[in-house]
């Protein structure tokens, strides 16, 4: 969109070319062109549109996202109760999407909404719309009042590590610093945001939490929804991304079209994201918080680089919220495994296993070092009357086969590393096959060991690593879990 | 730090890819990745000589000689010399459609630029004789909602980019969304020349970048051919 400069009562402002009438026509621009658009004063005897005021409060929109008419749009911005931005400008000597942050990837394109042969678009967001040169950015920080109250109607008990957590949490939304709950597989992570939620929500706070998977975002929504009753909670994910309120539980993504709006952040699983300096996930958390807020980090197993930050808070969990300590790995060689399943066949030692846990009825979690392989050994398992299903992240039936796994429908479950993390299956057998390979660091072992024994009703579980030559990152994860056991040991917290 | 090369299309990390060409020395220079290069399939063996499209694909009763059904009925409606002949040279398959949403769609410039060079390529070596090159054009509309001409942008920088001759009335149904029938016989004028257009006595190429039924192609060859302009020829990217 191009624009023309002009002045209201002594302020510089900027009006779209479309809602030009005088003549003659001044010369338009880019929106890219204005170097700084400064907010105009709030006119207190303008009346806000209170539907656009709230679809916009926090936000950080593109024209086509919102659902109002331009003049109307202008309006607000001239009475004081929106902003606009050039959705790309130069910071810092860098071109950069304002939306996203990124200076990566700005190419440039022949522009038939502002006329100019180099206008520049954003590769980096484009999936999230696409921002120009010449788009505006609205945003608006006027904030309407939020008359409910919602309390918190949980009885359940914490665990002596949740209950340090869940302490620390408050505290961090009681003022405004970060800290990182590490908090191992099982442990009940959720319960411990409880307290501090409702603190947030006694006080009208805005909170996001953001995760990697819209998975868990479906799942997290009826489990506050049903300990905070009466509150509206706005899901947020790819084809569903216009929240209806101030609690907000959005897949990461999302994050992009906030701006300055939280007072709580928590970040889930923060460890699934390349963490650092120049990541896009911080640009996009540092948006969308105020510069004022909490910042609340919750893993099992965070990066070295995320607990090098200088002055981060950690409160570790090193327990299970039913007290039993967590399944330590046990290593199984079993030989060049890949030339025995082209040729059909099964190491010896793992048909043992197996046949073991499935006369125990449990369930077998079986891991794969990649896609590919989940197919082939579902053909080795099918020749060896193994009855089975695979399942990887192309998969569209995944939701179905896991649902079936869970209903014992069937007894072997063959996966790709994608449900390493968030299933919790009761008495579940796990196994990786390929441990040597890459794919499997340490954090992805801890995270599949941790698949084991999460019921309270069957807290032990057997987790074995079948690998063809130990790696580092084996021994590592087998050495990150038994430090935990030790930990929760001394402080009293294993049963 | 150095800058990673992506894969334009899939953005795979371009420099994971061994292939013979790196332990030559020898740089490749392709903006995309194998796994995506390999899915894309050049129309090749015996081709309908009207509208390019490939004779073995389709079913034998389908086949009149050397040309295709479609374009035999073209010929029966009084289209006979409107279009020269036209050259596809994609199969419009599942993995091009969504590459083309991305470039048309999502508006990912970077994503369509892929193909200049090879369009580039093919106007030199089979179209040295044409006096102008016309991009598709679109209507103000559509121009305005996408933001940029897909086929404009196949030929920027080249001597070939030109103001085009012709002009696409107000934005109708999206050709997509109609039934064959409708397409076909549309009855509404869909180009107009441009009121400086001067096409009298030339060798003219529409360049599009889909070939389906070959309306919008034969309407803007018909409204050159009725301002004068000699023969009409065309190049798209895809067959559909």
């Amino acid at each position: 969109m191009r624009f023309a400069s002009d002045m209201l009562n002594h302020h510089p402002m900027i009006v779209p070319e479309t809602l030009y009438w005088s003549s003659p026509l001044p010369q338009f621009y880019p929106i890219g062109h204005f170097s700084s658009i400064p907010p105009l004063p709030i006119n207190k005897q303008f009346k806000p549109n209170r539907s656009l005021i709230d679809f916009l409060s926090g936000r950080h929109l593109l024209r086509d996202e919102l659902p109002f008419p331009l003049y109307e749009l202008h309006t607000h911005y001239v009475n004081g109760y929106l902003q606009i931005e050039p959705g790309i400008q130069t910071i810092n000597g860098k071109v950069t999407c304002m939306r996203c942050g990124s200076h990566r990837s700005l190419p440039t394109f022949s522009c038939a909404r502002c006329q100019s042969p180099n206008c520049q678009y954003c590769r980096n967001c484009i999936i999230m719309g696409k921002v120009t040169f010449c788009s505006p950015l609205y945003s608006s920080n006027y904030k309407q009042k939020r008359e409910e109250t919602i309390t918190l109607q949980w009885h359940g008990k914490l665990s002596e590590g949740q209950k340090e957590a869940s302490n620390a949490v408050i505290r961090a939304i009681q003022t405004n610093q970060s800290v990182l709950i590490w908090a191992v597989c099982g442990s009940g992570k959720t319960e411990v945001l409880f307290h501090g939620l409702a603190h947030a929500l006694s006080e009208h706070k805005s909170v996001c939490i953001a995760t990697p998977r819209t998975d868990v975002v479906l799942e997290l929504v009826p489990r506050l929804e049903n300990v905070f009753p009466g509150l509206t909670i706005s899901p947020l994910y790819g084809g569903h991304s216009v929240p209806s309120s101030s609690f907000v539980i959005s897949t990461t993504h999302q994050l992009i079209r906030y701006k300055e709006y939280f007072d709580v952040m928590v970040i889930d699983e923060v460890d699934a994201f390349p963490y650092n300096i120049d990541s896009s996930l911080q640009h996009h958390v540092e948006k969308a918080r105020k510069r004022s807020s909490s910042l609340i980090y919750l893993t099992a197993t965070p990066s070295e680089v995320f607990l090098k930050q200088e002055n981060l808070k950690v409160v570790r969990i090193p327990s299970r919220y039913h007290g039993s300590p967590l399944p330590v790995p046990t290593f199984k060689w079993v030989g060049n495994w890949r030339k025995k399943i082209d040729r059909g066949k099964l190491p010896q030692i793992l048909i043992d296993w197996i046949t073991r846990q499935l006369g125990a009825e449990k369930p077998i979690l079986f891991f794969l070092p990649s896609i590919k392989m989940t197919e082939k050994v579902k053909s080795v398992f099918d020749s060896h009357q193994l009855s089975c299903e695979f399942v990887h992240s192309e998969d569209e039936d995944r939701a179905e086969k896991v649902l079936q796994f869970r209903r014992k429908e069937i007894p072997i479950l063959l996966s790709s590393t994608i449900l390493e993390r968030g299933i919790t299956i009761e008495n579940v057998a796990v196994a990786v096959l390929g441990a040597e390979d890459d794919v499997f660091t340490e954090s992805a072992l801890v995270q599949i060991a941790g698949r084991a024994g999460r019921s309270a009703s069957f807290p032990e579980g057997d987790v074995s690593l079948f690998h063809y030559g130990k790696t580092n990152a084996m021994i590592a994860a087998g050495r990150h879990i038994r430090k935990m056991n030790q930990e929760a040991k001394a402080k009293g917290w294993l049963k | 730090m150095a800058e990673i090369a992506l894969c334009l299309w899939c953005g795979e990390d371009l420099s994971l890819q061994v292939s013979w060409q790196l332990l030559f020395g020898m740089k490749t220079t392709h903006p995309c990745c194998e796994t995506c290069q390999k899915q894309l399939l050049p129309i090749l063996g015996d081709v309908c000589l009207k509208c390019g499209r490939s004779l073995q694909q389709i079913d034998e009763r389908f086949v009149h000689g050397k040309h295709c059904n479609d374009c035999v009925r073209w010929e029966e409606r009084g289209w006979k010399d409107v279009l020269i002949q036209n050259k596809s040279l994609y199969v419009y398959n599942d993995f091009l459609k969504k590459i083309l949403a991305l470039y048309k769609y999502r508006g990912d410039v970077e994503v369509g630029r892929v193909f200049s060079n090879f369009i580039h390529k093919e106007i030199i070596r089979s179209y040295s004789f044409i006096d102008q090159v016309i991009p598709m054009p679109a209507s103000q509309e559509r121009m305005y909602e996408r933001g940029f001409n897909q086929c404009e942008v196949w030929i920027e920088d080249t001597k070939y980019a030109e103001v085009p001759p012709l002009k696409r009335m107000r934005n109708e149904d999206k050709q997509s969304k109609r039934s064959r029938e409708r397409r076909i016989n549309r009855k509404e004028e869909m180009f107009q020349l441009v009121d400086e257009a001067n096409v009298a006595g030339k060798k003219l190429l529409l360049l599009d970048d889909i070939y389906t039924t070959g309306t919008t192609i034969h309407h803007a060859a018909l409204t050159l051919k009725q301002g004068g302009a000699s023969e009409v020829y065309s190049l798209t990217l895809c067959r559909g």
